[in-house]
């Protein structure tokens, strides 16, 4: 059953850590400009990627011994916040470090673990997850990508479609049938490890409404795949997926995706001195969500460090931060609107444009609204 | 969540302000019966030091002490006595026997007599600490004339005193606002108790009444609903528990307005929720639910709603010159920079 989440601070002791972090990004994104910022984890740089992981910084609760930093979730909560608070360009990795890393320690064999993890934690080796299809988004469980078994390994035909950053990735991580039938629902699907560069994958990028192609569509043609591709049990992969969701949907990032438009904005407000009431208290209203929402996290973060699944407080944090970030776009825009007369810098507008542009997909991506309102209905014990 | 307080006060208030008992209360019955049970209970002087035969709790340490009488609409100024008894404490006055309330706001002086209006439990406290500008006065409720102020079952009332009750009543200058933020910290705490009472009825209801053959809990438009309630609740029931994060009796100020800013916008979804789940049911006197919204639509915008705390807020804020991210980690994390 689903109850209220309890306050927990961040520990004291990470705080010489975002000191850490903070000085690396002021020193790597000068003179970033807002409207890039908005775009990150949307936005990939290899490069970047690469720069933390010589930090020591990707993989952070990864054990040492598979090349990671043996970290508290406490510290990959504030190393989350300082990349999406400063929009550092963190699409490349982003996926394999929250999930598909965690996911193979957790149920990958020794060997997976010490083929896949380390070049995770270097920032030279990037994962998406390949969960949607033509006809399965919602419902997920419906998907018709099948796997079959032969003495090789997997044959693998079907496609998968809206995979985040597919094309710049080296492995998909994907969700597809091994046995039985549709009508089997969540029996029979597996977790899948596919090396994107095999022959029989084709990519296409499919460029969105803000003039960027940060999904792809990911085709399969008889792919083959050798045994260890699968990761975890035959036919526990609906399971398997479901826990990796803890780990998407807690995060930070479900809090600040807008947060480079307040930036923007608020500092345009100081410069041009705007102190009225209504103002004042539409920004308040915001910064006290936004606190709340903060708060909400650091708890799931608490249940993650305590060894818990947290797989619906997350659906919670998701739905309600996800709600934040797309009325924090609404209430500046009708400001702005309301304030004909305030001179409004390009990178304001732009950043502003992307967003109301993209915003949209935020209660979309990882879970729409209304799924994540089912699962929390389900943990209240309503279905 | 589950500490010794709640239980003790939970099961203490289960008992005492039972929905026959406000019900009592609203209609101008005896509240001593109530507040002897509260005050037994030992909880008034839970942030008075020992040396003042207090508790010497802090107040991060009593917060869901003040959480359960929000979930009990307890119709005395409870959470509020205990504040008061603090302030009064450490300012070194005397502190009176019976509740007190607060009244920073909408005070009226002509000559010497004074008009508190819409004092916030003024039908049921026995005194009203009151700032006007630098003044401050600790008035008997015994000796004001007492007029209903709020809606049906309001216990908020319009306090006259004469001028010379108010001479006798003052306790001196205070240059700053001492009022204001004990009071909001006490009603975003009681607005996040009462959301989650009037949220687990919705719940229990949802499972219980049965339409078109199933419990109306099976239907998605309502799961939606209620899911979204549940966010609401979950979030000013956090953001009541950070406005009380203090190492001493005393609120963090940026903490407070952020908690009444927070609670008191969460009010309309959470009330409209539980009313929509409860059908018509839910408006009848007879039911229990009103307890709890009316006062839910109350306490929203007493003490201040959201316009009034989200604009102080705000304004700390652009007066910071932080970040966003900063500004929230520092003043209501309490994070260094």
């Amino acid at each position: 059953m689903l109850t209220a989440l309890d306050f927990t601070a961040v520990p004291e002791e990470e705080l010489a850590f975002r000191t850490e972090i903070r000085a690396f990004l002021k020193e790597t994104l000068v003179d970033y400009p807002f409207h890039q910022r908005a775009r990150s984890w949307m936005g990939s740089n290899a490069q970047f990627s690469r720069k933390l992981g010589e930090k020591g910084w990707l993989g952070l609760t990864i054990p040492k011994e598979f090349g990671g930093s043996g970290k508290s979730f406490f510290s990959r909560f504030v190393l989350a916040e300082e990349l999406l608070a400063s929009g550092a360009p963190v699409a490349s990795h982003w996926i394999a470090d929250r999930q598909s890393a965690p996911l193979i320690l957790r149920y990958g064999t020794q060997q997976q673990r010490e083929f896949y993890i380390p070049p995770i934690c270097r920032g030279e080796s990037f994962f998406c997850i390949g969960m949607s299809e033509p006809n399965s988004g919602s419902d997920l469980a419906s998907i018709r990508t099948r796997a079959v078994p032969n003495e090789k390994g997997w044959l693998l035909n079907g496609s998968k479609i809206w995979t985040t950053n597919a094309h710049h990735c080296h492995y998909m991580i994907a969700l597809v049938r091994t046995s039985g039938e549709s009508a089997d629902r969540h029996k029979g699907l597996s977790q899948l490890i596919i090396d994107l560069s095999l022959p029989g994958v084709t990519r296409k990028p499919i460029v969105d409404m803000a003039g960027d192609a940060h999904f792809s569509e990911v085709f399969f043609e008889n792919v083959q795949l050798t045994a260890d591709a699968l990761i975890g049990v035959e036919g526990q992969g609906w399971e398997q997926v479901n826990a990796e969701l803890a780990f998407e949907r807690s995060g930070p990032e479900r809090i600040y995706s807008s947060i480079a438009l307040l930036e923007c904005w608020s500092q345009a407000l100081r410069e041009q001195n705007v102190r009225d009431h209504a103002t004042s208290a539409l920004l308040g209203g915001l910064l006290a969500e936004m606190a709340v929402l903060r708060a909400l996290s650091l708890a799931v973060t608490q249940k993650l460090v305590d060894g818990e699944s947290p797989a619906i407080e997350a659906s919670v944090v998701k739905d309600y931060g996800t709600d934040f970030e797309q009325k924090l776009i609404r209430e500046i825009s009708s400001w702005l609107g309301a304030h004909p007369d305030f001179i409004v810098s390009g990178d304001l507008l732009k950043t502003l444009g992307y967003l109301e542009q993209m915003g949209v997909t935020f209660s979309l991506r990882g879970g729409t609204r209304e799924i994540l309102r089912g699962i929390i209905a389900r943990g209240l014990g309503l279905r | 969540m589950h500490d010794s307080f709640f239980d003790t006060t939970e099961k203490l208030l289960t008992q005492v302000s039972t929905p026959q008992v406000i019900r009592s209360i609203e209609r101008g019955g005896e509240t001593q019966a109530l507040w002897s049970s509260l005050q037994e209970s030992g909880f008034a002087d839970a942030l008075l030091p020992e040396s003042a035969d207090g508790a010497g709790l802090t107040l991060n340490d009593i917060w869901s002490v003040i959480f359960a009488t929000g979930r009990h609409v307890v119709p005395l100024p409870f959470a509020q006595t205990i504040l008061a008894r603090a302030w009064l404490n450490a300012q070194g006055q005397t502190i009176p026997t019976g509740s007190i309330t607060f009244a920073p706001f909408q005070l009226q002086k002509s000559g010497d007599a004074l008009v508190g209006h819409a004092v916030t439990f003024g039908r049921t406290a026995d005194w009203v600490l009151a700032q006007k500008d630098a003044e401050v006065w600790l008035l008997p409720v015994a000796d004001a004339t007492v007029v209903t102020s709020g809606g049906h079952g309001s216990l908020d009332a319009d306090l006259s005193w004469t001028p010379e009750v108010a001479k006798r009543s003052l306790l001196g200058r205070w240059q700053s606002d001492q009022f204001m933020h004990l009071l909001a910290l006490c009603q975003s705490v009681l607005i996040a108790g009462a959301a989650d009472r009037a949220f687990e009825m919705t719940l229990a209801y949802a499972n219980q009444r049965v339409q078109f053959g199933k419990p109306i809990g099976k239907f998605q438009a309502l799961q939606q609903q209620i899911s979204e309630m549940a966010e609401q609740v979950f979030g000013a029931r956090m953001a009541a528990e950070m406005a009380c994060r203090s190492t001493n009796w005393q609120p963090i100020p940026s903490l407070v307005a952020m908690a009444k800013t927070h609670t008191s916008q969460a009010v309309a979804k959470i009330s409209s929720v539980a009313h929509a789940v409860h059908g018509a049911i839910g408006v009848t006197h007879e039911y229990d639910l009103q307890l709890y919204t009316r006062r839910l639509n109350e306490w929203a915008r007493l003490g201040g709603g959201f316009g009034f705390w989200s604009a102080q807020l705000g304004q700390d804020f652009l007066a910071s010159n932080s970040s966003a991210v900063d500004y929230v980690r520092h003043a209501l994390f309490s994070e260094p920079v």
